[in-house]
């Protein structure tokens, strides 16, 4: 049973996200009957599904909040903030209420949840009738017998009935709880003693109910014998005449003559109250309607995609990874052997590999925009209780990381959009009178640059304070005074451990984690975090992440006896040096075809004791916008690398992002050739 | 003496979550993750309603039905389908094959029970 | 590959370095290897001897000499590696150490092993899970979590 309370889990998880999105939505767009509508349906399905997983007191709250939003789903109530504020309080309530065995504590969670429901029901409830507006259209459910309708519904089955196991006395009895009924039966074609077949039904049913249900669920009770049965379901009047004995004969009666409609008139001589006239129900019209509303809700749950477990996710990168070392260890031994076809195999299972590969890959990319809703109810929630307006403005969010660092980066991101709101947009009233849009601004932006996704979060604030930073610097003893740092390396101390910029801690950014704790995340996923500030008008955190990447395109390079592997996507050029060409000044910059570039020769770094050799290869890479050498002794092959972690206790060894197992069962270093030059230059 | 229900489905999650809901609902349950496997469970012990997946390995849902439409004790036993398809040919061949009715999946418990109600009290 | 900690046993597995008698529990142990070929990382510290391809994994091998305080010596035939594993942080890590030779692996009751001694020799206490008393030698039980701890890892590195 777990596995399904697993799976429901996460799909609540789903359904609040949801829901997140649509009422924020609803913030700008209130009477967006089909976001409400989709609301609905989700607290609909929660509270349906929630008991079917045992999560009773989840179905329970949504129960009630699904009333709530009853009532602007009828469209005669308009949502207001409140309603959406106190709904997305609801939807964190109901992760808290995802537990299999509630304690007391949850109890009174959802307890104090749903009275504050109701409240906020009533309150609807009292502007109506403050508004003086009928009760009868937005209680449907719970109406009175004014609102019920009443039917006949001639129900004559099939004589074979009984014989696929169907009992119409369950039909007649479902049918009977959905309002008040008349039943009659007419025995008219039961034959005499001798002649009855016991497993023929020989009776017919004519059945009246008044019932605020809609002629659709009344067919739905005979679903099963609509096909092989007579029903017919017909509407009587628009008012409970199902006591009115002499509306329902007259009704029999005139049924006879197929005069079915008049009826109607009938009820409303004995009814002179009822000011509805229409009386005849859009049969055919209703119907279509009604498939097409199915149908539409269909298409909100089947999804175009499938849901695997991010376990599995990298276990298939796993495989595929050890797919490609084999492919490796292959073409080591083929490179022996020498055999024209069985090379020929390989190369096309090389091409395969490398498909599988990108699929691998392209499954375990994820884009920003997962977190988009993470992102906008963070600065609604906060706006709201900072007492502030801040707009959140996105771009290039359709980037895509590898889940991974996704997972990893929600915090930090969370982090500094939070203390951008806290500390870095003024209220209001200073924003007026400084002359700023009263409306501050939070603008996230991310791209992908070579192999880095960058990604920046700009607020339109009064900036960072240089000479405030320098002084708590100084207070807190992250730097001496006779330190000469430039404006931007004070700003960057704002990243040091045990620094705070808020003069007093808030509860919203000073939760005892700094930005050193967004900065030292990052860097674990081998990222980089600046900030840029103007003062009076932004501070902009840029975050530079590598696209992850467990396997990459390289370029396989020897050093000594050493193998490197250099990402193929920094690469941009390979040249043959001589050893007369490296001019040997202070700079390291060699010309090559009119072009002078900085380099490091690998082979004096890694292996400084060996002589060097007389010719070596120049692999050239971009490096911030500019080429960069780096020297290896020879450049063995391109080829795609799966990329192992190497020890954690090599962290600190940050020029080499991982290990590659190569055929022969040798070790490659995978060379940060960032990393690496900012090391070295 | 609460009422017997017998599930066939290949879908071990299927099964799971039906016996679970439906023992919740007070009935009692038989698994079978085939069609011959429930079709051994009609040996003569009560049962009230059998709820088959469509698609089952061995002996699927409608040859399951037709198998217990011909026996003696089991002739008037109502049957559900349980398919994913809406409309047309499952529903229509589960029907002409003798089966009392049908479930969408997914479903609901609520809309499982209230299916169930219409077939068995 | 072994991925698990066997906790609950009492078998511990000795070697010597460095002429001293040491002992991890069996648990802990998942292969012993010959010497093999050690790719070396550029830039790590000295008793960071380099990794290894240990059945697809990228595994770290330290040298124990210098890891804990003796001189380097040559290799030898009777040098091999030692794979641990252990947890840290909540994480199982692998990680290889060479030993000057592998011993035998001996049972030790709980109530055998002593708290370690304050000594000195340079060898960090905390390094120390427990000593047993065998014949006139004395086997160190070491702590595997302490030793790798990062903190250590860090202090190291910066010296």
């Amino acid at each position: 049973m777990n596995s399904f309370s697993e799976k429901f889990k996460i799909e609540v998880g789903e359904y609040c996200e949801r829901l997140e999105s649509g009422l924020l939505q609803l913030e700008h767009d209130p009477e967006n009957q089909q976001i409400i509508g989709e609301i609905f349906r989700i607290m609909h399905t929660m509270k349906g599904s929630g008991g079917m997983f045992g999560f009773d007191l989840l179905s329970d709250v949504t129960h009630d909040l699904e009333s709530l939003f009853e009532l602007f789903r009828s469209g005669e109530q308009i949502i207001d903030s409140e309603v959406i504020s106190f709904t997305l309080k609801s939807i964190d309530c109901i992760r808290n209420l995802l537990v299999e065995e509630p304690t007391e504590n949850h109890q009174l969670l959802a307890k104090t949840l749903k009275a504050e429901t109701v409240q906020q029901i009533t309150r609807f409830k009292k502007q109506v009738s403050e508004k003086e507006i009928d009760t009868k259209s937005i209680y449907s459910e719970s109406s009175s017998a004014q609102l019920k309708a009443t039917y006949l519904i001639s129900f004559v089955p099939n004589e074979d009935i009984l014989r696929n196991g169907t009992n119409p006395l369950y039909l007649i009895d479902e049918l009977n709880a959905l309002g008040e009924c008349n039943i009659q039966v007419s025995t008219d074609h039961l034959p005499s003693l001798n002649e009855i077949d016991p497993l023929k039904c020989y009776l017919h049913w004519y059945l009246f109910i008044a019932t605020s249900e809609n002629v659709e669920t009344l067919r739905d009770v005979f679903l099963f014998v609509a096909e092989s049965s007579k029903i017919e379901i017909e509407k009587v009047s628009n008012k409970n005449v199902i006591q009115q004995e002499s509306v329902l004969a007259a009704f029999i009666n005139t049924k006879s003559n197929n005069d079915v409609w008049e009826i109607d008139e009938i009820a409303h001589e004995e009814n002179t109250t009822d000011i509805n006239g229409n009386s005849k129900e859009p049969g055919v019209l209703l119907k279509i309607e009604q498939e097409q509303e199915k149908s539409a809700v269909f298409g909100q749950i089947t999804v175009d995609s499938v849901r695997v477990d991010s376990d599995k996710i990298d276990r298939y990168m796993n495989l595929v990874s050890e797919f490609i070392t084999t492919q490796s260890r292959l073409d080591q031994v083929i490179s022996v052997i020498r055999n024209p076809e069985l090379t020929a195999i390989s190369e096309s299972w090389a091409k395969l590999n490398k498909q599988l590969r990108d699929n691998a890959f392209e499954m375990s990319l994820v884009p920003l925009q997962s977190l988009e809703i993470r992102f906008k109810r963070l600065v609604f929630d906060l706006s709201k209780s900072l007492d502030k307006e801040v707009e959140l403005e996105t771009e290039g969010l359709d980037t895509e990381l590898d889940k991974n660092i996704i997972e990893s980066l929600t915090e930090p991101l969370l982090h500094i959009i939070r203390n951008s709101i806290d500390h870095g947009i003024e209220t209001k009233s200073q924003r007026q009178s400084i002359n700023k849009n009263p409306v501050g601004k939070i603008f996230i932006k991310a791209s992908t640059v070579g192999c880095y996704v960058l990604i920046e979060i700009e607020d339109d604030g009064e900036g960072l304070n240089e000479d405030k930073i320098r002084e708590k610097a100084l207070n807190n003893r992250l730097i001496l005074a006779s330190e000469k740092l430039t404006k931007e390396e004070v700003i960057q101390l704002i990243f040091a451990p045990g620094f705070s910029t808020a003069d007093h801690v808030t509860d919203i950014s000073g939760r005892g984690v700094g930005l050193d704790v967004v900065r030292k995340s990052i860097q674990n996923l081998r990222g980089t975090v600046v900030v840029t500030t103007q003062r009076g008008k932004y501070t902009r955190f840029s975050i530079k992440l590598p696209l992850s990447l467990s396997i990459i395109d390289g370029l396989l390079t020897r050093v000594g006896d050493n193998y490197f592997v250099i990402p193929s996507s920094v690469v941009s050029k390979l040249f043959a040096v001589k050893q007369d060409q490296l001019k040997k000044d202070f700079r390291q910059v060699i010309e090559i075809e009119d072009v002078q570039f900085p380099y490091l020769n690998l082979r004096e770094e890694f292996e400084p004791n060996l002589p060097l050799p007389d010719e070596q290869q120049l692999v050239a890479v971009n490096y911030e916008n500019q080429l960069f050498g780096l020297i290896v002794d020879d450049i063995v092959k391109e080829y795609q690398a799966v990329i192992k972690p190497i020890s954690r206790f090599l962290k600190a060894q940050e020029i080499f992002s991982g290990a590659n197992i190569l055929g022969s069962g040798d070790l490659a270093l995978v060379i940060d050739t960032n990393k690496l030059i900012q090391k070295y230059s | 003496m609460p009422k017997q229900i017998l599930i066939a489905d290949d879908s071990e999650s299927i099964r799971e979550i039906l016996t679970f809901s439906l023992e919740r609902a007070g009935y009692q349950v038989l698994a079978a993750s085939d069609g011959r496997e429930a079709y051994n469970y009609l040996d003569g012990r009560s049962i009230d309603l059998l709820l088959t997946d469509y698609h089952m390995p061995n002996v699927n849902g409608l040859e399951l039905i037709s198998k217990v439409r011909q026996t003696d004790t089991y002739k008037y036993l109502p049957i559900l389908v349980l398919t994913t398809e809406k409309q047309g040919d499952i529903v229509r061949e589960a029907r002409e094959a003798g089966a009392t009715g049908w479930l969408l999946k997914p479903f609901s418990n609520e809309k499982l029970i209230q299916t169930l109600r219409k077939v068995i009290r | 590959m072994a991925s698990e900690i066997i906790h609950g046993l009492n078998s511990y597995f000795t070697f010597r370095i460095g002429g001293e008698l040491f002992a991890v529990n069996i648990g802990q142990i998942t292969k012993i290897l010959e010497f093999t070929e050690i790719t070396k990382v550029p830039n790590s510290p000295k008793y960071f001897k380099g990794i290894i391809n240990f059945f697809g994994e990228v595994i770290p091998v330290f040298c124990g000499r210098l890891k804990f305080g003796f001189p380097e010596m040559e290799r030898t035939r009777e040098n091999c590696i030692l794979i641990l594993i252990f947890e840290l942080d909540g994480n199982i890590v692998s990680s290889g150490i060479i030993v000057d030779s592998a011993e035998k692996v001996l049972v030790f009751e709980p109530g055998e092993i002593k708290p370690a001694p304050i000594v000195g020799k340079g060898f960090n206490n905390e390094f120390i899970h427990g000593i047993v008393q065998l014949g006139n030698e004395f086997v160190i039980i070491l702590n595997l979590e302490r030793i790798f701890s990062e903190e250590e890892i860090e202090i190291i590195a910066t010296v």
